[in-house]
């Protein structure tokens, strides 16, 4: 009786090279029906729940705009407001790392922040109004295409200080401009990481408070500035984004997608670095 | 029976890497069993035109525009007119690409299917399905392999990523591993020379992410830190290479590791041959012919188990790492460290192991069998070019259907066209290289 | 195979049948020197290396007495020495061999490969061209065998008189005071070349009259030593090594002197040397010309120069300083930025101006320096001229070339830092001490500073750019005309005048290569011919010269270099050293020449 097909290349088989295993028939059938066949997918919660944080991230930077409308049409004073925030925001860092904050670091931000207010502001004063506003929007554009697809990088970062660049012109005062790039840097930078590291220790409360608190500021806002209508139509497409989109994903990930577990066996595999 | 194969890659002498080395022994053992092989690649320089390598392998260095890192541009007819006139010249039956990155090669394919010659792949690599590149490359495999001949893979696990990247039939695929010439691998004749108790480990890749550098330059300190007797020798370079630099520096090892740079494939007998124990990291690999180097010059290997390589090398001669992380790697080092101290293990085998396991004639003669089943059963194929255009209909979905039948229509048409401007006749057939009889 | 060297004067010249004569040097074919009759023959031993090959018969052709049946007759047109006329198997060098290098293309380097191998294949060539060369001298000496009976020839009164003054006291005396005049005068150059040469302040590099005045202080230097060698004075010998011997002239009563060896080393010198001396006198005369010229409307140019300087110099420069400063073009420039670069400017312009540049292109100095400039050309040549004129310019336009240092540097300033900061945000670091770009891990104060200064180093951009840009165009057409007036400068110094008036004149003087051709209707006989040198040759160094400037001002590497903000300037020492190439490198010692001319006389 012949010996059995060894998947082995250094042993002399009695096979002839282009043997095909029947268990290795069997595999391949099997990851041809996988690859062929609609796949299981992810839930429709885990979905919803990953579009709820993106769209969460969006209002996170819609705040910028209500703290630049604050300062530009309101003339609100912004000293209290960014020294409140500021406060609130070193008290929580404390709260929530139970250590030592090193102070070295946002001193060292917060006074070359300073020091460069002025520089900032002049950077784009011949430009038209019109001109800035296109640009900011295209700037948030990109701002929200980079944090989808890498969080946290230095990329989004960078846009997000030439949005404020831009924007800085059509402020009043100098200290205006410091205080509108010390807000923007708070709420996009520091706030996403408090958030995470809520849902990380799973202060689920804490964390709906937070959205909630978000999504009233900007509604009320969006109210006071333009209107219901504006409201109406924003809320419609906000709902049918985290509620309907996760079903279209789900049928294109049943159909279309062809990566999957299975799949992914012929990749290079991701080092693991511990 | 003696058979004119054309051997087709973009990628050959000078270039010197595996697949280059593989098409040169694989034609030189083919020659020495009678059968007569020209191999056709791209120009590399001022390298054009007809130039014979030893035992008259005559190679055809065609001057093509190189888009990047030696792959030409990839035009689906555009080698058409001149790879005929070398398939005529040269009387070829069949015709042997390699590669599937190589835009020639798999234009060859096309070009001597159209021609009514017999195709034979081989593929070296695996590829995933996730990256934009893998997608593209696979596109094209699955037009170009629609009307293949027969296919050679290096491994089992290549033959698995083959048929489900092409979609062929797995009895069309044969698996013929690569060789190694055991001669240039031989181990030192006595360790005697050498420190005793102190180990010595050789890593001999290109320093790319996919090869596993990372890994190497956290799993290094480690094992120095653990292990005291314990010496590194790093050969190659890339991308990573400031990476190691900045490794020795920071955990101070100038003295345990060694950075050696590029290292001449002449050279990487000797390099190998100052170690014990070879570490192999990589990512992803198909067979792994480092491994049988090292192997053959008598070394223990520690690797990981992606790809094709447990299927290489048998098991009292490696050990492995079953996941691709730093402590996985670690502890299999310990254990070869362990395995070499307490001597349960006697590497001076390997070598004839090796030298039995693996041998280019060998290879040459399977391929040999492959390219007689392929001839005989061309009698009975139907290679009307109708039947070809149907199968290019039936493969995939309705949009790659027809682009499919439309490349290989123009491709009709334009070989109608050469057939009657530059006739069959009018082209002067070579001379073969008289070869010895054995 | 041998070869006879056959004069072709012989074919048509004798009546009757005569035995014909040719010699044979050490390792060379037979050169065929007269067709004697027999009794003529028999004067002549064979011990002075005469021998009989055959007869000549005008019906017959030639009846060989050798042995060898193989015979290939070359047929030449003999050399008049005296004319300096002569054979040659390479080009005759017009440089001097050792500054080959300047040329610095790939032909030469193929060429010295080329040269060992045919120096050793054609050995036995070479010498029968040496014997060629030498044929009317061993014609003379055969001749004086034969006829010793004859007559002296007569000496012409000149000659006889010339030979009297010779032998005075006063022809002595005179020398040596031109012996001691010369050593004074190459004293004086070479301090003057070594105070002009030497670093830190170079300048040589910096101003072109300086440049004008060392290349002046060379070709002084190196004129008694080429005088030397051209007149052949063995002393010579001393002062620069050479590989052929040289025999001393020997004067016979006769005033035949038989040279035996070939003197062919000399003949470049005696070109270089005269090429030098009409060049100076073109130089001179061609200064008288525009001096004059100069000199006689002054009036009217110093007039023309004032408005124009003051239009270019000052009153465009000023008004695109303030353009710049005012968003030109609709472009959105950094107001602060801009106002503060172009008030930089417009100060310095003003402060330029009013010191030094208002009272430089006034009419009244620039009579003045139109006066000193044509006093100069007519002094010293027209060189001299254009060199001050080139230095006055850069003088005069300093303040575009200082815009346009700060703006370059301030530009590859900014590109450094952002590169630097592009660097930070990929998580790596430029390692100064290893020359390496490291990874790094960044904490986030530092990233967000880095961010911060990118974005402001990005708007700011655009702003140093087109400043950047501006002061790039006006330093070009500074520049452009400074090089033209140099080129010509090149041209009045280093013209091949000489050469080319040689080649139109008496074209064996200067011989590029032999050429060999085949006779028609005959079956062994070829024409040897002198292949004069082309103009190619003649003209390399200048080619070389076209080629280095297009490098340096209008390729791919300068828009590169202008890209990337290193500034661009005249590299005057390595352009036209190329031109430098038909002096030594290092001038000779005032003692060597001392020694040299002190042996000549005694």
């Amino acid at each position: 009786m012949k010996q059995r097909w060894n998947r082995l290349l250094w042993l002399k088989q009695d096979y002839p090279d282009n043997y095909t295993d029947p268990d290795f028939l069997d595999e391949v059938l099997e990851l041809r029906k996988v690859q062929s066949s609609p796949r299981s997918t992810s839930s429709y919660c885990k979905v919803v729940r990953d579009f709820l944080l993106f769209y969460h991230r969006v209002m996170n930077t819609g705040l910028m705009y209500v703290t630049f409308a604050l300062l530009n049409h309101y003339r609100l004073d912004p000293i209290y407001f960014t020294g409140a925030l500021t406060c609130l925001a070193f008290i929580v860092a404390v709260l929530f790392h139970h250590a030592a904050v090193p102070v070295k670091s946002p001193l060292i931000i917060i006074f070359t922040m300073l020091v460069l207010s002025p520089v900032l502001k002049s950077l784009s004063r011949t430009m038209s109004s019109d001109s800035i506003w296109t640009i900011s929007c295209w700037l948030t554009a990109c701002y929200i295409l980079s944090i989808f697809l890498h969080t946290e990088s230095i990329v989004s970062t960078n846009i997000l200080v030439s949005n404020v660049a831009v924007l800085a012109s059509r402020l009043q005062s100098t200290t205006d401009v410091f205080c509108f790039l010390l807000i923007c840097m708070e709420l996009n930078v520091l706030l996403p990481y408090l958030e995470k590291s809520l849902r990380a220790r799973h202060f689920h409360t804490c964390y709906a408070i937070a959205f909630m608190a978000n999504n009233a500021v900007v509604y009320y806002f969006i109210t006071s500035c333009r209107g219901w209508m504006y409201t109406i139509i924003f809320a419609s497409s906000s709902l049918s984004f985290v509620f309907g989109l996760p079903r279209y994903f789900i049928y294109w990930q049943q159909n279309y997608y062809k990566g999957g577990e299975l799949l992914s066996k012929w990749d290079a595999k991701t080092p693991i670095l511990d | 029976m003696a058979y004119n194969i054309a051997m087709v890659c973009d990628f050959f002498y000078p270039q010197l890497g595996g697949v280059e080395f593989h098409i040169y022994h694989l034609s030189q053992k083919l020659i020495k069993l009678g059968h007569s092989v020209v191999v056709i690649t791209h120009a590399y320089g001022d390298r054009t035109g007809v130039r014979y390598l030893s035992n008259g392998l005559k190679v055809y260095y065609v001057p093509y525009v190189v888009v990047y890192r030696e792959t030409t541009i990839p035009t689906v007819f555009g080698s058409l007119p001149i790879v005929r006139n070398i398939l005529i010249r040269e009387q070829i039956q069949i015709v042997h690409s390699h590669v599937s990155v190589s835009s020639l090669a798999h234009e060859s394919l096309l070009h001597g299917t159209v021609m009514g010659l017999e195709t034979v792949f081989t593929d070296h690599s695996l590829y995933g399905f996730d990256s934009v590149n893998s997608i593209i490359v696979n596109k094209l495999l699955r037009f170009t392999l629609t009307n293949v001949g027969a296919v050679i893979c290096v491994s089992n696990t290549c033959k698995e990523n083959m048929a489900l990247r092409a979609r062929i039939d797995p009895s069309q695929i044969s698996v013929i591993p690569n060789a190694v010439v055991s001669q240039d691998f031989t181990p030192l004749p006595k360790k005697s020379t050498r420190v005793p108790g102190q180990i010595t480990i050789v890593v001999i890749s290109r320093l790319y992410p996919n090869k596993g550098a990372d890994l190497l330059t956290h799993l290094i300190p480690k094992i120095c830190k653990i292990q005291q007797n314990v010496n590194f020798i790093v050969g190659g370079d890339g991308p990573k290479f400031v990476d190691f630099q900045q490794m020795i520096e920071t955990f101070r090892l100038h003295d345990r590791v060694q950075l050696v740079g590029a290292v001449q494939h002449e050279n990487v007998r000797d390099v190998m041959c100052q170690g014990d124990i070879y570490l192999h990291a990589s990512l992803t690999e198909a067979f792994g012919t480092a491994l049988v180097e090292a192997s053959s010059c008598g070394l223990l290997i520690v690797t990981t188990t992606v790809g094709g390589i447990p299927e290489v090398l048998p098991k009292h001669m490696t050990v492995f790492a079953d996941k691709t992380s730093v402590s996985s790697l670690v502890d299999a080092t310990l254990r070869a460290i362990n395995l070499l101290q307490e001597n349960k293990v006697d590497t001076s085998l390997f070598h004839s192991e090796v030298a039995s396991m693996y041998d280019w004639t060998d290879v040459a003669k399977r391929t040999v069998v492959v390219y007689r089943n392929l001839i005989q059963q061309s009698a009975f194929k139907d290679k009307s070019w109708l039947q070809l255009l149907k199968n290019f209909n039936y493969r995939d979905r309705p949009w790659a259907r027809c682009l499919y039948t439309l490349c290989a229509l123009v491709e009709y048409m334009f070989f109608i066209a050469l057939e009657w401007w530059y006739p069959r006749d009018q082209i002067d057939l070579a001379c073969k290289w008289a070869t010895k009889e054995h | 195979m041998n070869y006879v060297f056959w004069p072709k004067h012989l074919s048509t010249s004798r009546h009757g049948i005569g035995t014909v004569v040719a010699i044979r040097k050490a390792g060379s074919d037979w050169v065929v020197l007269a067709v004697l009759e027999e009794k003529e023959y028999n004067h002549v031993s064979s011990q002075d290396g005469y021998v009989k090959i055959g007869t000549w018969d005008p019906t017959a052709g030639f009846q060989t007495a050798l042995n060898d049946a193989q015979l290939c007759f070359m047929e030449f047109v003999p050399p008049k020495l005296k004319l300096m006329q002569f054979y040659s198997l390479e080009p005759i060098p017009l440089i001097l061999p050792e500054r080959d290098y300047l040329m610095d293309s790939p032909v030469s380097k193929q060429k010295k490969l080329g040269l060992e191998q045919r120096q050793a294949s054609e050995f036995r060539l070479r010498k029968s061209i040496s014997v060629l060369n030498l044929y009317h001298e061993h014609l003379l000496l055969l001749e004086a065998r034969i006829s010793r009976s004859k007559s002296k020839p007569r000496r012409t009164f000149f000659t006889s008189l010339y030979q009297r003054v010779r032998k005075s006291n006063l022809w002595a005396l005179l020398c040596h005071w031109a012996v001691y005049l010369a050593i004074c005068v190459h004293f004086l150059a070479i301090t003057i070349t070594t105070l002009l040469n030497g670093t830190p302040l170079n300048l040589v590099s910096q101003s072109a009259t300086a440049q004008q005045i060392d290349l002046r202080c060379q070709q002084l230097c190196y004129f008694p030593v080429q005088y030397l060698r051209i007149n052949e004075i063995p002393a010579s010998n001393k002062t620069h090594p050479r590989s052929e011997c040289q025999e001393t002239q020997k004067e016979n009563d006769n005033h035949i002197s038989p040279r035996t060896s070939f003197p062919c080393e000399n003949y470049p010198d005696y070109i270089r040397f005269y090429n030098t001396i009409w060049l100076i006198v073109n130089d001179v005369s061609f200064g008288l010309t525009v001096g004059t010229l100069l000199a006689e409307n002054s009036h009217n140019i110093s007039e023309y120069l004032n408005v124009f300087f003051t239009r270019y110099l000052f009153e465009k420069v000023h008004q695109v300083s303030t353009l710049l400063g005012q968003n030109p073009i609709g472009i959105k420039l950094n107001g602060e930025l801009a106002c503060f670069l172009s008030d930089l400017f417009l100060w310095i312009i003003d402060f330029s101006y009013s010191t030094y540049i208002r009272g430089i292109i006034s009419t009244s100095s620039i009579g003045f320096f139109l006066k000193v400039i044509s006093t100069t050309s007519c002094c010293f040549g027209l060189t001299f001229a254009l060199s001050l004129i080139v230095d006055l310019m850069s003088l005069l336009t300093m303040h575009i070339s200082l815009f346009y240092f700060i703006s370059a540097k301030m530009y590859h300033w900014q590109l450094h830092v952002m590169r630097t900061l592009l660097y930070l945000f990929y998580g790596k670091k430029r390692n100064v001490l290893r020359n390496r770009v490291d990874s790094n891990h960044f904490e986030l104060d530092q990233l967000l500073m880095g961010t911060l200064f990118f974005t402001i180093l990005i708007f700011l951009l655009p702003t140093l750019s087109l400043f950047y840009a501006s002061f790039t165009v006006f330093r070009m057409a500074v520049l452009m005309p400074e090089v033209a007036l140099e080129s010509i400068m090149a041209l009045l110094n280093h013209f091949p005048l000489f050469v080319l008036l040689l080649k139109l004149k008496d074209p064996k003087r200067i011989p590029g290569g032999i050429t060999v051709k085949p006779i028609k209707d005959s079956a062994n006989s070829f024409n040897l011919q002198n292949n004069p040198l082309m103009f190619k040759t003649i003209f390399r160094p200048y080619a070389v010269l076209m080629r280095m400037m297009v490098d340096n001002y209008f390729s791919l590497s300068t828009l590169n270099q202008v890209l990337v903000g290193r500034p661009l300037t005249i590299k005057r020492n390595k352009m036209y050293k190329v031109l430098y190439s038909a002096l030594p490198k290092t001038p000779i010692t005032t003692r060597a020449v001392w020694t040299a001319l002190s042996g000549a006389l005694g």
